[in-house]
């Protein structure tokens, strides 16, 4: 990963004040199901608090809606997906690997979806240099990260995570992550990071470190069928893959200034809860789907995740809705949506009438470098996966 | 959630206040509010988000009637008469809502009034789509200017099924007066209902049905209205609700025009009004 050097005074820049997102019941969340999201929230926090364990060094801050964790361990090297297949990358000398992970300063919970950035500064309170943190595929703990160089001289490291562009399901609880999220992390104490990668350590691991994410996701997953009209899970290879299929939903999204993938920085937009997609049948039916990595259980996000819907007349689509941020950009696209409980893909959309259907899902292989020599070699192939005898009934919540 | 206690609690009070200084003030009288309704209301499952206020304003003109219009002393006809209120309903929690409305008249041949003020509460004992019929409960209460009428108490009971692109929603409701000649007499029995056409995202139809039979057992005067209505999405965040109405009894009017104008207002949702970490 390229530092790239740009100007910029860390004096300026300051820890998003703190604050709590909201949880809240609602007709998207009774308690029962937010605490499924602290238990996904519990098991992710153990994991991190073991992975900081393992690190060089590590820090800690609650910013904005967001407690962020960064940690420094020896570089990775990584698997790339190309056109054949994954390619294992060696790290290139004189680099660590730095990992962010974001939790949802309420429940816990990983941020998934989101874009974040690292920028190092000196004694003096100039920029030293700046890059990416991308989201990676990790053996055990979700994180963004990337094999970098620290710039000689860091004193101060300032992460920072972008309003999150995609849709929020929940009136109440999808509020959040509207604006840009900094932490500001002394880094003076940074010695040599040598020794096993944090990925050899985490394929190493056992116990519940390693089962209690997978267990906890599992425990949702089931309550989601049980509230859904119809549900069920497919494994094909090295993904899991969950289904649901509920009445069409409302949710919030972006109003403004965000693109997915844009340069940190950009004006926060603000979220808009669509009410209209309540008042209306033009969509009847909410598709879910979430695919999760058959090695540890997680979500994977940053997927490009579509759907066919097949009634007895043949496929149907949903209209298209209208651009904007988190908006499907193709017919049958289900993109991202941040669920108060249940993280998925999801898109509403429009059946002839209740009854059974065939769902059809399809995925490519994730973009995100995978890490871990011996675990990583993994999800290279896309998914086309079929659920028969899907029954979807018909309506709006 | 207690900040929207105390923010509903505070709107109580100072509608409470607001409507005893009209009463003192207003002009006296011997009127009364039991014509036919100036307002037609079929009212619906869904309520604002807790948090969320939403404002209505109501308007309604009487086309064509051979109805009298006792007003504040003063017989008038009904016919040219027009009738606003403004209502503002906010949520208290995801069930639970309350509000209030202040109307106006104006009828034909006389200068217009602020004639009272209903306060409302209503209480969803579902999610939608929990139930195989969706309940809710609604409660208005009147407090009319002095000389306008008598104070009453109104209960619907709501109740709402989708079937397909259809919504049916249906109130049976009982009034009783809780002051003047009539107070702690028969309960008078109304009904309301519509069917909408829900399928088109902007412009929606229906048919709605108002009824009011007068004191139970004793169905003397009544007043029944068929209304084609239609909702418009003016924007994603304004449905404007209008409808004609078609009396279908001698004592009904003959012919009306409703409008609802909805405001789905966001600006008092909560991360807003108490900031993310205040609730």
């Amino acid at each position: 990963m390229t530092v790239v050097t740009s100007l910029c005074h860390a004096e300026s820049i300051s820890t998003t004040p703190p604050r709590v997102p909201p949880s809240a019941v609602g007709n998207e969340a009774n308690e029962a199901q937010l605490n499924h999201a602290r238990s996904e929230g519990a098991a992710y926090a153990a994991a991190v608090a073991w992975e900081r364990d393992g690190a060089a060094w590590s820090a800690r801050t609650h910013a904005g809606e967001m407690l962020l964790t960064v940690a420094v361990s020896p570089a990775e090297g990584g698997w790339d997906l190309t056109n054949d297949g994954l390619r294992w990358t060696d790290p290139a000398s004189g680099m660590v690997h730095l990992r962010l992970f974001p939790e949802d300063a309420e429940n816990h919970r990983f941020v998934p979806g989101a874009s974040a950035h690292v920028r190092f500064f000196g004694a003096d309170g100039n920029e030293l240099g700046r890059a990416a943190l991308p989201a990676g595929i990790y053996p055990l703990t979700d994180a963004y990260g990337a094999d970098l160089s620290i710039p000689t001289g860091v004193t101060t490291l300032i992460v920072t995570v972008d309003a999150l562009p995609w849709r929020r399901h929940d009136p109440y609880n999808g509020d959040r992550y509207a604006d840009e999220t900094v932490g500001v992390f002394p880094i003076s104490k940074l010695g040599t990071v040598q020794g096993p990668t944090a990925s050899a350590r985490a394929e190493a691991a056992s116990g519940s470190v390693v089962t209690a994410s997978n267990a906890a996701l599992d425990a949702t997953v089931k309550t989601m069928w049980e509230q859904s009209n119809a549900g069920a899970e497919k494994t094909d290879g090295d993904y899991r893959i969950d289904y649901a299929v509920e009445y069409s939903e409302a949710y919030w999204e972006m109003t403004h200034g965000m693109q997915h993938g844009i340069p940190h920085g950009t004006p926060p937009g603000d979220l808009r809860y669509t009410v209209e997609n309540e008042r209306t049948t033009r969509r009847n039916a909410h598709i879910e789907v979430a695919p999760r990595d058959a090695r540890n259980g997680n979500f994977l996000p940053g997927l490009q995740v579509s759907a066919v819907v097949i009634g007895p007349e043949g496929p149907v689509a949903p209209p298209m809705d209208e651009p904007g941020p988190g908006a499907p950009t193709r017919a049958g696209d289900v993109p991202f949506m941040w669920h108060s409980w249940l993280f998925h893909y999801g898109q509403n959309w429009r059946v002839p009438g209740q009854g059974a259907y065939r769902l059809q899902v399809h995925f490519d292989a994730p973009t995100a470098r995978r890490y871990g020599r011996q675990s990583g070699n993994r999800m290279a192939k896309p998914v086309d996966i079929t659920f028969d005898d899907v029954t979807i009934k018909v309506g709006t919540k | 959630m207690k900040g929207h206690l105390r923010i509903a609690f505070i709107v109580l009070l100072g509608l409470l206040g607001e409507t005893a200084q009209a009463q003192l003030q207003a002009p006296s009288g011997n009127g009364s509010a039991d014509g036919p309704p100036n307002f037609f209301e079929v009212q619906q499952y869904d309520q604002p988000f807790a948090g969320w206020a939403e404002p209505t304003i109501w308007t309604t003109y009487i086309g064509s009637s051979n109805q009298r219009e006792q007003h504040f002393g003063k017989d008038l006809p009904r016919q040219g008469l027009t009738a606003h209120s403004i209502e503002l309903e906010y949520g208290v929690t995801d069930r639970l809502a309350v509000g209030s409305y202040f109307d106006f008249v104006d009828p034909h041949g006389d200068s217009g009034n602020y004639t009272q003020a209903r306060l409302l509460a209503r209480y969803r004992f579902s999610n939608r789509q929990d139930l195989f019929v969706n309940p809710a409960v609604y409660f208005e209460y009147y407090l009319p200017r002095r000389g306008y009428g008598d104070k009453q108490l109104e209960t619907r009971f709501i109740a709402d099924k989708d079937i397909g692109d259809f919504r049916v929603v249906v109130n049976p409701t009982l009034s009783v007066k809780t002051s003047g000649a009539q107070s702690g007499g028969r309960p008078s029995l109304g009904l309301s209902g519509g069917i909408y056409w829900r399928k088109p995202a902007n412009v929606q139809p229906g048919v709605e049905y108002l009824a009011e039979y007068g004191p139970w057992n004793h169905f003397m005067d009544v007043k029944q209205y068929v209304l084609p209505t239609v909702d418009i999405a003016v924007t994603k965040n304004i449905v404007w609700h209008i409808g004609t109405g078609f009396g279908v009894t001698r004592n009904s009017d003959h012919f009306i025009v409703e409008s609802q104008l909805r405001f789905d207002v966001d600006v008092f949702r909560p991360s807003r009004l108490f900031g993310r970490a205040g609730r």
